[in-house]
């Protein structure tokens, strides 16, 4: 799936935080966008992932745009799957939970078919040893994955991915990567928002640079690290 | 021993009204403040009139509010006032004032990111509340929630105020006609068998519900 982001602006009351921002990423492509904490990358990640409509300008998926008279394309959005940069997973349901419940009313199948499912992928990605523990219970890495596992459940064309790497430690960074790439490799296009630039550098094949608000550069990996 | 045996179905005649009351207060003001709560969450507009009406409620006492619906509305508005029915609207109406409070507080400690991470998994807002703010909400209330519970059984010896044949208020009888505090000890026993009864079931739900760390 790819993206075209179009003179998008956005504000929270009077202070402009995107700035007239385009870009492109194309299908199965594996986008850095990096920058400095309060250079409008989080808020970057919300309008793509529509819980924020652009006050001006339009982003597009596949030619199709997020919102459509005011009206977020809720059938767009099943296509894009969303890891917060807390992970905002659910406490109060055991991790099997966590990532079986969104499959089981999206697909509408029973409980069986999605815990099925839910512990598939959560083995995949290294997690089969907490499929009956509750978040607070896991680690920074096994929450990362558990919420990457909560996201790519509902078999999403692009993934949007906000500071990956803040609750990770070197071994855990590692075996991120590992597993993103693996989801790229498979077709996803992946798009991850970060500060941390060696993670950019190891895992993404162009990186944009936002600051305050506006893309300053936009380049290969190799390029941009050369240009650094 | 003969005489307590002879008061207590007296007694308890009274006890039936208080659960009546009580019972119809919890299951009535429970979910209408929950849902008063949630609107006010999702409508800041309606903040404002929300506050002062918990201002109001939380502000003066029951007492006092009985009073008004069982002799102030008639008042104004030539009626002829039911006193059960008075009795339990006013419990209704005081006891959601407070449930508002709770449930609002245990709606805006519910991180943001929470309804987003919903909205972003696709869930309708139904799903939302049923699977991710429902269940957290009652973790974050569940202690007040029983306090308040607790708090109600007592306050239903307050419907003796409006002439309600409630279980005090038929004590009282005993008392003024045998001239012995007697019914009053029975009376105590009742409200505290009641009370731990209320604790009980609340110790139970914080067992089953406060094990999972909210």
């Amino acid at each position: 799936m790819s993206l075209q982001v179009n003179n998008v602006s956005f504000a929270y009351s009077d202070k402009d935080v995107i700035r007239q921002l385009s870009f492109n990423v194309t299908d199965n492509e594996l986008c850095g966008i990096v920058g400095l904490s309060g250079g409008g990358k989080t808020t970057l990640l919300k309008l793509l992932s529509g819980l924020y409509k652009p006050k001006k300008g339009q982003i597009t998926y596949d030619g199709i745009a997020t919102y459509q008279s005011n009206k977020r394309n809720d059938q767009l959005f099943k296509q894009i799957g969303v890891v917060f940069q807390d992970f905002q997973l659910f406490d109060h349901m055991k991790v099997l939970e966590n990532v079986a419940l969104p499959y089981r009313l999206k697909y509408k199948v029973n409980k069986e078919t999605a815990n099925k499912q839910a512990s598939e992928i959560l083995s995949s990605l290294g997690c089969e040893d907490v499929v009956n523990q509750y978040p607070y219970e896991c680690s920074g890495g096994q929450k990362q994955r558990i919420a990457i596992a909560r996201a790519l459940i509902l078999q999403p064309s692009i993934l949007l991915i906000d500071e990956p790497t803040s609750a990770l430690d070197k071994e855990n960074t590692l075996i991120l990567i590992k597993v993103l790439q693996d989801l790229n490799k498979q077709g996803l296009t992946i798009i991850t928002i970060t500060h941390d630039l060696l993670f950019a550098n190891q895992l993404c094949e162009r990186i944009i640079e936002v600051s305050q608000g506006q893309i300053i550069k936009d380049m290969l990996r190799e390029d941009y690290f050369l240009d650094n | 021993m003969d005489y307590y045996v002879q008061i207590t179905p007296h007694i308890l005649e009274g006890f039936k009204t208080s659960l009546f009351v009580y019972s119809l207060t919890l299951l009535s003001a429970m979910p209408i403040g929950l849902l008063i709560a949630l609107v006010v969450v999702q409508v800041p507009i309606l903040k404002r009139p929300v506050s002062v009406f918990t201002w109001i409620i939380r502000g003066t006492p029951l007492l006092l509010q009985l009073y008004i619906t069982m002799y102030g509305i008639p008042l104004l508005f030539p009626m002829r006032m039911n006193r059960l029915f008075a009795g339990t609207i006013t419990f209704i109406v005081n006891y959601t004032a407070y449930y508002v409070e709770i449930f609002r507080s245990g709606l805006q400690i519910i991180p943001l990111g929470q309804w987003q991470a919903g909205y972003v998994l696709g869930f309708n807002t139904y799903q939302k509340l049923r699977y991710i703010i429902f269940p957290q909400v009652i973790r974050n209330t569940l202690l007040p929630l029983i306090n308040e519970a607790i708090t109600l059984v007592k306050d239903t010896s307050l419907l003796a105020a409006i002439a309600i044949a409630e279980m005090l208020r038929n004590a009282r009888e005993i008392v003024a006609r045998d001239l012995r505090v007697d019914a009053l000890i029975v009376v105590g026993v009742v409200y505290l068998m009641f009370s731990l009864f209320v604790v009980l079931i609340g110790k139970a739900l914080e067992g089953k519900l406060l094990k999972v760390r909210s």
